[in-house]
């Protein structure tokens, strides 16, 4: 092994380990920003790490019925959510990072998991919830899909015009904000309520959930944080790669783009959350359509733009 | 290879015989019932077994020998004359039985002598106390042959035979429910739907194929020109219609799940996990290997919408549906979809486009890799779910979902082999069918040098690779909701019903343990297939690359040109280690049990578990109606999905009117030509007489 090689490695170990370790503290800092444009105090950005503290020293319950799957569950979430920050596009270019329809992947086997422990201990509200989060998943995922075949097709199109197009182009900015809407409904943002509520009924993301107490919603806690977390570092990540590009500078620049992204994303979805109260699940329907006619348009441009070019 | 096929068939057909002999035998011997059923099942079930071995060792050598070069000519090909039968009329079809062995056909082989022999093991469990069980096994074996010479057949007349030859003996097989005691109306159509079906396929494809086949000239085969132009359209649409009537795809996609639940579980496995696989098999021997001529492009366009087409319209009847058996089989036709999008992936990349092999050949041979390796997955998870569904049968006496109920705990050998299998078939990591499904996707996103063709090519690959892909997607994230469904209600919650403890024997613990270990073992290292895949793949591809896909034991590779995509193995390994070693930490397994409340009171299983329909319903409210009035018919118009609204079956409906006219018209017309008039009848025996002279003043009489 080189040493570029080692120092590629490094980098991608460094940014993986910021990625679990400062996760509760996206989500943390998410929630104090909500309730400071509330006008709250509201809890500091750490309190995930001291809620996690709480909860790991204690043993949950299982629920007389259930089997292994009940138990096995967040530990298979965690892993997943675990996983997912291989998949994050490095911060220092040259390091690889993980398929992304891997880690499409692996967001469904967490849900997979999730969704047979509430099989499996019964609850009504956990598969109910479950059965909404698939039903924003199966529209989700088309998106993401073709968002990844859009970016296959501009970089085999790019590539076969002799390179030089510059990754600024204005249909990916649209695909990479169609992504984003598209996670914010994967990662449960989309308000069907106000979201500090804790009500069974519209509960959506923490409904699967609701059986677990102690370590297991530790764990469950941690890796919807992950979630949060890559589905915002992706976004920021493309966003400040876009930007970072035509600059055409050292990691201190990328690093610094990114974290000017990311600061703007957490304060755009706070406001955005508070704007937004109360999203019918179904009209997420027409939300996440539009997502995915974005990104069709988006590639149809491509196509065009790229035959036009050649004459 | 004739001294093979002659043990092969050997077999089978004794097997066949001492099955459907075994009750009449035991009688002559004054063996008691019950011994001599024993007796007959398992001898006659121990040559297919036998038959299946030898194949399937015999194909794996060739394979190996193809993919090392060992066997000589490159691309490899065997072909030998088994069978001679001298044509009657000079320059009439080619009537001796030609075999032909290439990579394909043998990576065919291996893959249905494998699974009907895996299958046949099971069987001899799962047939124990069945008063049908010699008769099962009889037809088995007869149907096991026929799908190997369909398989290894040259494309020619018998190939039509051994189609028809397999539609026979499984439409044998599909009378099981009605003779075993259940519904004899649903036993009945079942068959006639089958043989319906399977028969328009057969004249289609028949048709379609007339121009190129192998025409006797003193006594050789000689294969005529293939067709160009308007008459070489014709015949791929009819051939393509033909098949994809066989393998179920929209529009033809009703006769699945109608003929699929009568049959004994055993070889429902069989015709869901190898027999739908024929066609695809020969779509893939007729398109690619120019025997209709170098196809078009926009082909393979139409098969990516069909499939895109079919793969969302079977899931979401899988979804609606009430029992195991028709699930499954939707699911069936949906992973033929996917293997179909592959396919039609690599004509529309022009796999078949002829001598000049176009930029986008990479992404082809990916596409017809992917197309064979979801095929060999398919059928290993399918078989595995049908053979658990099989056992649970057994132990439970029902498949209805509702019925079902906490599997898991209380038969742990099958609940955890079909939970496996649920986790297989919904493409998910680390198991099998991810890695195809990622490569078929991935083949797709790759071909984007077709943008840079004529632009009719651009704009019909625009469509339909758009379509493909956002449908597939969809498809696969509903197959996982649907599988979810069905696992949840059969799997987990209380049971509902009395569950036998002694119900399942050995070897079918035996066979679902190892399928499933198969399914876990080929997610972990995909690459232990792709040798023979790309063996297969290579010499039917135009312009192929064989660089387009690198596979060892810590990563697949993808490297089309413009385009590079890899799955490592090590996350596909974490994400079994992890979780135990997680759980493991957590003191997963010290968790205290507590009785669970909801909502305040005690939790009472039976009165609140939420049932998989309820689960689903987000996703199939929209495509559900408040009960209407169902046209009569002879397929069911509708799913019922509560007791107040039904999904409508828009297929069946159709069908249903189509069987409506052409009944009404025959009447009228039988009514006429077959009136019971005397001369009528003279005057149709002269007018064939006629026409057989005319034939035979036409094509004089070949000379030996």
């Amino acid at each position: 092994m080189n040493g570029l090689a080692l120092t590629d490695l490094a980098w991608a170990t460094a940014q993986w380990c910021l990625y679990v370790t400062l996760a509760p503290l996206v989500s943390g800092s998410l929630a104090w920003l909500e309730a400071r444009l509330q006008g709250r105090r509201g809890p500091a950005p750490t309190q995930p790490y001291r809620d996690l503290r709480k909860l790991l020293r204690t043993r949950p319950a299982v629920p007389v019925q259930a089997t292994a799957i009940f138990r096995l569950a967040p530990a298979v979430v965690f892993t997943c959510a675990l996983l997912l920050g291989a998949a994050l596009p490095p911060l220092h270019p040259g390091a690889g990072a993980m398929d992304l329809l891997l880690a499409l992947g692996v967001i469904g086997l967490a849900r997979f998991a999730l969704t047979l422990a509430a099989f499996d201990a019964g609850s009504p509200v956990a598969v109910m919830s479950s059965g909404r989060q698939w039903f924003l998943h199966v529209l989700v995922e088309p998106t993401l899909v073709i968002a990844i075949y859009f970016s296959a097709t501009r970089s085999i199109l790019v590539a076969r015009a002799g390179g030089g197009e510059s990754a600024r182009s204005p249909l990916t900015a649209l695909v990479i904000g169609a992504v984003g809407l598209a996670l914010l409904a994967e990662t449960g943002r989309l308000p069907f309520d106000t979201h500090g509520s804790r009500l069974e009924l519209t509960m959506i993301e923490e409904g699967p959930g609701l059986d677990y107490g102690g370590r297991g919603l530790a764990l469950l806690r941690w890796a919807e944080a992950m979630r949060l977390t890559f589905a915002l570092s992706l976004v920021a990540l493309l966003t400040a790669g876009g930007l970072g590009a035509g600059a055409g500078a050292g990691p201190a620049i990328s690093i610094g783009a990114f974290l000017l992204t990311m600061a703007a994303l957490l304060l755009g979805l706070a406001g955005f959350e508070l704007r937004q109260v109360r999203v019918r699940p179904r009209s997420a329907l027409t939300l996440l359509t539009s997502a995915a006619g974005i990104v069709v348009f988006s590639l149809v441009a491509l196509v065009v733009a790229s035959a036009s070019g050649r004459r | 290879m004739t001294d093979l096929f002659r043990l092969v068939a050997g077999l089978l057909v004794a097997g066949a015989v001492i099955g459907y002999s075994a009750p009449a035998l035991g009688r002559l011997a004054h063996l008691p019932t019950e011994r001599a059923r024993t007796w007959g099942t398992a001898l006659s079930l121990l040559p297919a077994v036998a038959a299946s071995a030898v194949v399937a060792a015999s194909s794996a050598r060739y394979l190996t020998d193809c993919a090392t070069g060992a066997a000589g000519a490159t691309p490899c090909r065997t072909t030998a004359t088994v069978l001679d039968l001298p044509a009657p009329i000079s320059q009439g079809p080619y009537l001796s039985l030609v075999l032909r062995v290439d990579a394909l056909a043998a990576l065919f082989l291996c893959l249905v002598a494998v699974f009907s022999g895996a299958i046949a093991v099971y069987s001899l469990g799962w047939l124990r106390g069945d008063p049908l069980a010699t008769w099962v096994a009889g037809s088995f074996d007869l149907f096991v042959a026929a799908t190997l010479l369909a398989v290894a057949a040259d494309i020619g007349l018998w190939v039509i035979i051994s189609l028809e030859l397999i539609t026979l003996f499984s439409a044998d097989l599909v009378r099981y429910r009605g003779r075993s005691g259940g519904s004899l109306i649903d036993s009945t159509t079942a068959v006639r739907t089958y043989l319906t079906v399977s028969h328009v396929g057969v004249v289609c494809l028949l048709v379609g194929l007339i121009p190129v086949l192998p025409r006797s000239i003193d006594g050789l085969p000689v294969v005529p020109a293939a067709p160009s132009g308007v008459a070489q359209s014709v015949s791929i649409g009819l051939v393509l219609t033909g098949l994809a009537a066989r393998s179920g795809l929209v529009p033809f996609h009703f006769w699945v799940p109608v003929v699929h639940p009568q049959l004994p579980t055993n070889t429902h496995a069989m015709m869901s996990a190898i027999m739908l696989k024929v066609p695809v098999y020969l779509m893939i021997r007729l398109l690619l290997g120019h025997r209709l001529g170098p196809v078009p492009r926009w082909w393979g366009a139409v098969l990516l919408l069909a499939s895109a087409i079919t793969a969302l319209v079977t899931v979401a009847y899988a979804m609606v549906s009430k029992d195991l058996k028709t699930a499954l089989a939707y699911h069936s036709v949906e992973n033929v979809a996917i293997i179909v999008a592959g396919l039609g992936a690599a004509v529309l990349f022009g796999a078949a486009a002829g001598p000049t092999p176009p930029h986008s050949s990479g992404a082809a041979t990916l596409a017809l890799i992917a197309c064979l390796y979801h095929v060999v997955n398919h059928a290993l998870f399918k078989s595995l779910l049908f053979l658990g569904t099989g056992s649970i049968e057994r132990i439970t006496g029902t498949v209805h979902l509702q019925a079902l109920g906490g599997l898991l705990r209380a038969a742990p050998w099958t609940g955890v082999p079909f939970l496996l299998g649920a986790l297989a078939i919904s493409g998910l990591p680390p198991l099998n069918a991810f890695i195809s499904e990622w490569l078929t996707l991935q083949s797709l996103f790759g071909g984007g040098a077709v943008y840079a063709d004529r632009h009719a090519v651009a704009i019909a690959a625009l469509v339909a690779l758009t379509a493909a892909v956002l449908a597939l997607a969809m498809a696969m994230a509903l197959t996982a909701t649907a599988i979810l469904k069905l696992a949840g209600d059969s799997l987990l919650g209380p049971s509902h019903t009395a569950v036998r403890r002694s119900g399942q024997s050995w070897p079918e613990r035996a066979v679902l343990a190892l399928l499933a270990l198969a399914c876990v073992a080929l997610g972990l290292q995909p690459w232990l297939l792709v040798p023979w895949l790309t063996t297969a793949a290579l010499p039917l591809v135009d312009g192929a690359q064989a660089g387009v896909l690198h596979a060892d034991p810590f990563r697949v590779l993808v490297g089309i040109d413009g385009y590079t995509a890899a799955v490592s193995t090590l996350p596909l390994l974490l994400l079994w280690l992890l979780p135990v070693l997680i759980a493991g930490v957590a003191g997963a397994h010290r968790w205290p049990r507590r009785p669970a409340w909801v909502g305040g009171t005690g939790y009472d299983a039976e009165q609140m578990q939420y049932t998989g329909s309820a689960f689903s319903a987000q996703i199939w409210e929209p495509i559900a109606r408040a009960v209407d009035h169902e046209p009569p018919g002879l397929l069911p118009g509708a799913v019922r999905v509560t007791s107040r609204r039904v999904v409508v079956e828009q297929g069946n409906r159709i069908v249903n009117r189509l069987l409506r006219l052409v009944l009404r018209s025959s009447e009228a017309f039988g009514a006429r030509v077959h009136s019971g008039d005397v001369r009528r009848y003279l005057l149709y025996i002269g007018l064939a007489l006629s026409v057989g002279l005319l034939i035979a003043i036409l094509y004089p009489v070949a000379t030996p």
